[in-house]
């Protein structure tokens, strides 16, 4: 690899790092601001939080109601889902950049982490 | 759960989030321990709401890592593929062990990883340059904030950290932590990464296995509210914190602490296991 290969590489990561650090803040930004309304409103509701989120119909349905233990479960779901989010921004950086090797790593890894999310949130 | 107990589930998270945002470890090799043995909280639930803990930690350390360029991106994804099949298998098994074999589990994976970073403490990195050959094109560069020098590195035997990842993913999945008490010393010993590179690439790796499981103890019921909402507000104070000192304290000196803190929580895990 030459000098200007590798300064160009250097440069290219940092805007890959770029990337993945605006997807992280706005997943950030926006679980933290559910969670937060989500206790607000508990407080509100005088409601204590719940022991568990519940399968996917029911937290559907305390959202529906306006429940806050399903707000807060969504602000939660939001940042736990970041991640997958920015394996998303990455594979579309690197197919639109032609770097194939790592975009078929990328698409591999999201094809793994959305199975599990099917398998865990599907039933 | 009465209100001092919620504070302090959310006090014990932003510690364990600084000090895991500083070593690359997630934060969940201490929320364990301290949720479980100091609070009182049930092993399954501290292990479910570390693990959505875990993910928030990586999700606000990690941008910081990155802004600073201590993240070899295409490395945390390679080794990610293995890692993640490790998690969901650690975490199926996880809700169907008993609690006090996770606890002894958990003490020997703290002592272990103690006495691993307390024997490899020097940062074994090898400088590289523009000639060397770089098969897997992960030859990285970042300019160190603390003593102004460029670092370039490439890490090696990457096909063994790959393998070494899939059993990082087993005891993330098992244990709820992000796998970063494997990850970083395998990044630091096998892979000869600097401790700063090492410690940004794991932080971002953990979330990515932690999305993995934490949806298996969504889908087991073990994601308990008041805990897991706390824990992770503690970790978005913490884990801020952890990632702004990482780029201004000595990497040889954050090895003296974890290797302190992790012997201690280690053999009160065990000691507590064995109890119960």
């Amino acid at each position: 690899m030459s000098s200007t290969q590798l300064d160009a590489k250097v440069e290219n990561t940092r805007e890959l790092s770029r990337l993945l650090a605006n997807v992280l803040t706005w997943g950030f930004r926006i679980g933290a601001t559910v969670i937060g309304l989500g206790i607000v409103l508990a407080v509100i509701q005088h409601r204590e939080l719940a022991e568990s989120i519940g399968s996917p119909s029911q937290l559907l349905k305390s959202i529906r109601s306006g429940n806050a233990n399903g707000i807060i479960s969504v602000g939660l779901l939001v940042i736990v889902l970041s991640p997958m989010a920015g394996v998303i921004a990455l594979l579309r950086s690197f197919w639109l950049q032609g770097d194939r090797r790592y975009a078929q790593v990328s698409l591999l890894l999201l094809t793994i982490m959305i199975a599990c999310a099917a398998l865990q949130l599907g039933g | 759960m009465g209100t001092e107990q919620t504070l302090m589930v959310g006090l014990a998270a932003a510690v364990a989030a600084t000090l895991g945002s500083m070593l690359g470890l997630g934060g969940g090799v201490f929320m364990v321990p301290l949720f479980t043995l100091y609070l009182g909280v049930e092993p399954a639930l501290a292990v479910g709401a570390t693990a959505v803990a875990v993910v928030a930690n990586s999700v606000v350390g990690s941008r910081k890592h990155l802004g600073n360029g201590f993240v070899n991106v295409r490395l945390a994804l390679l080794l990610e593929i293995t890692a993640i099949i490790g998690a969901v298998t650690g975490a199926v098994i996880a809700t169907r062990i008993r609690a006090d074999y996770l606890k002894i589990l958990l003490g020997i994976v703290l002592i272990y990883a103690a006495v691993s970073m307390f024997m490899n403490r020097r940062d074994q990195h090898r400088q590289v340059d523009d000639s060397t050959p770089d098969p897997w094109d992960l030859m990285a560069r970042y300019t160190d904030p603390a003593s102004n020098q460029i670092i370039t590195y490439m890490p090696e035997k990457v096909p063994l950290g790959m393998a070494v990842g899939t059993f990082a993913g087993l005891l993330s999945g098992l244990l709820g932590i992000g796998g970063g008490i494997v990850k970083g010393p395998t990044m630091d010993v096998v892979m000869k990464m600097p401790l700063k590179a090492s410690a940004g690439t794991a932080t971002m790796m953990v979330g990515i296995t932690g999305v993995a499981t934490a949806l298996v103890f969504y889908r087991s019921g073990n994601i308990d509210l008041q805990v897991a909402v706390p824990a992770v507000l503690g970790v978005f104070l913490g884990s801020s914190l952890g990632a702004h000192l990482t780029s201004r304290i000595n990497a040889s000196k954050l090895v003296v602490l974890f290797f302190a803190i992790l012997t201690f929580l280690g053999i009160s895990m065990i000691w507590s296991g064995i109890g119960a």
